[in-house]
């Protein structure tokens, strides 16, 4: 078993890209004349190619929450104005929070938590609308270039500047504007980017490949399949949130609960099985989730039952 | 029976060190947010290069935060550095390393990844796609059985995708035993797949 054999290692080396592109040439040429090695070659290569990827069961989240909180604790108490300012803050916005590190460019932080929106302006005036339980960070000193972390879903409306260009940087994507208007969404295992006005470039770190983005035009990026899909979308459709519109278009109650408990950041549930092929349709603008129910029970005939505090069970109206 | 997915190739490290080194010049800067991407992007794969060391998962991923917590608290000295990923790794064997102080979790379930058992079902019809996923499983039942560090190494190169010359600089060895490790992990690992085929038909 300890023996390696040249083949072996040629084998290996070809595999790896270890090799100059002379020393691969001639590797394939001796594959066409040496069975042995081609028999060799295709079952490493049959290993390389199936080798599993890991599935450990990591917690990256409470990692990462021990680490900003370890970081953060040092820099806080040498801040201690900062640490005043920042409860006050707190209290003034309630949803909006600043963390300073100990040099004097901080990170700003905006959040929102579920079944909130939030709609504000960036240092360069450029708008940003956040949904629900999202996140966006950038650094106090917003200038060349204008950089911004997402995670979640936001709309950007960015003021336009050649000279400084606007980059939004997501876990798996890096999307470049000059000015225009676009949204993001991170939240779903399918990734989108939806462009509104202007001109934006993608690009998706996985595969390091940059699609260009017109009016109208929608990337999707599945972050299982590793598919890039390009489509053309209706914006007043897929960007109805940022104007605090829920919009459910023909959808049966079943397929509707998963974009109605995001949109409120509640748990709406159904137990009877008849009830989830039941269709609705509505554009429901600026209403409260109490509104909601009211008109959601007034055009479909079901009556809402509060469960606990975020909990809420659809049954079937005893009027008819 | 969870399906055991292949791992796409990896890409080499040569095309991420624009980014990286972009992300160190960050962290240098003071933005957190950069050492939050640095983080996403090598946790996992520093984690499983941990357990090497450590068999207690929870143990490798606490040791593998603080690698983090180091970047940060050196960050003034990052934008000197050329190699950030392979930095990163030394760093995360240099911690992962140093021994436990309180011994209270010893790991005795070493065995627990290989119980991948294999439903006859899977014999059925295979397409390449499948066959794939069903050799990745087998590999899978098979690589607690090849010597750790064979197995260490070759993942640093099939996973992490290094260069033969970065891995001997990250586990300071020479290049030709890191190329004897990475061939002997691979017979290792054939000789397993045609036992298995042997002993099926």
């Amino acid at each position: 078993m300890q023996d390696i054999t040249p083949k072996e290692l040629k084998c290996m080396r070809y595999l790896t890209k270890e090799m100059s592109p002379e020393d691969r040439s001639v590797f394939e040429i001796e594959l066409s004349i040496d069975n042995e090695l081609k028999s060799l070659y295709l079952e490493y290569l049959n290993i390389w190619t199936a080798y599993p990827a890991n599935d450990l069961e990591l917690h990256p989240k409470i990692s990462q929450q021990k680490i900003e909180g370890k970081i953060k604790r040092k820099s806080v108490f040498k801040n201690l104005y900062a640490y005043a300012a920042l409860l006050l803050l707190l209290l003034i916005s309630g949803i909006s929070a600043f963390y300073f590190s100990s040099d004097s460019n901080y990170t700003n932080i905006k959040m929102t938590e579920a079944g909130e929106r939030l709609r504000f302006k960036l240092p360069d005036s450029s708008e940003v609308i956040l949904n629900s339980a999202s996140k966006i960070k950038y650094a106090q000193i917003f200038d060349n270039p204008r950089e911004i972390w997402l995670e979640g879903e936001a709309f950007f409306d960015v003021v336009k500047n050649p000279e400084c260009p606007f980059i939004v940087h997501t876990n798996d994507m890096k999307i470049k504007v000059l000015g225009t208007s676009f949204g993001i969404n991170t939240r779903t295992e399918k990734q989108t980017v939806s462009l509104a006005t202007g001109k934006v470039n993608v690009l998706i770190k996985h595969s390091n490949d940059e699609v260009n983005l017109l009016p109208n035009e929608q990337l999707s990026w599945d972050s299982t399949t590793k598919e890039v899909t390009k489509s053309n979308f209706n914006p007043e459709k897929t960007l109805a949130w940022k104007e605090n519109i829920l919009l459910l278009d023909n959808l049966s109650l079943k397929n509707a609960l998963p974009e109605i408990n995001a949109f409120f950041g509640v748990e709406f549930s159904i137990e009877e099985k008849s009830l989830e092929k039941q269709r609705i349709t509505g554009a429901f603008k600026d209403q409260n989730l109490e509104e909601f129910i009211s008109s959601m029970e007034f055009i479909t005939n079901v009556k809402v039952i509060k469960k606990s505090t975020k909990k809420y069970l659809i049954i079937a109206s005893d009027e008819n | 029976m969870k399906t055991k997915k292949p791992l796409p190739l990896p890409k080499s490290t040569n095309c991420t060190l624009v980014e990286d080194l972009d992300l160190f010049q960050k962290i240098a800067k003071g933005q957190y947010a950069a050492l939050e991407l640095l983080f996403n992007k090598y946790y996992d794969a520093l984690c499983r290069f941990g357990l090497t060391y450590q068999k207690d998962i929870s143990i490798v991923e606490e040791k593998v935060s603080d690698v983090f917590i180091i970047l940060w608290n050196k960050r003034k000295e990052l934008n000197q550095i050329e190699k950030p990923k392979s930095y990163i790794y030394v760093i995360a064997k240099n911690s992962l390393k140093k021994p436990i102080k309180s011994h209270l979790s010893f790991s005795i379930d070493t065995q627990h990844q290989s119980n991948i058992l294999f439903s006859p079902s899977t014999e059925e019809e295979i397409i390449d796609k499948e066959q794939k996923e069903i050799n990745a499983q087998i590999i899978q039942s098979i690589l607690n059985s090849i010597p750790k560090k064979s197995r260490q190494i070759f993942e640093l190169s099939r996973i992490d995708g290094f260069k033969y010359r970065e891995i001997s600089e990250i586990m300071d060895l020479s290049p030709r035993t890191v190329e004897n490790h990475i061939a002997l992990a691979m017979k290792y690992i054939s000789k397993g797949l045609r036992n298995f085929h042997q002993n099926k038909y």
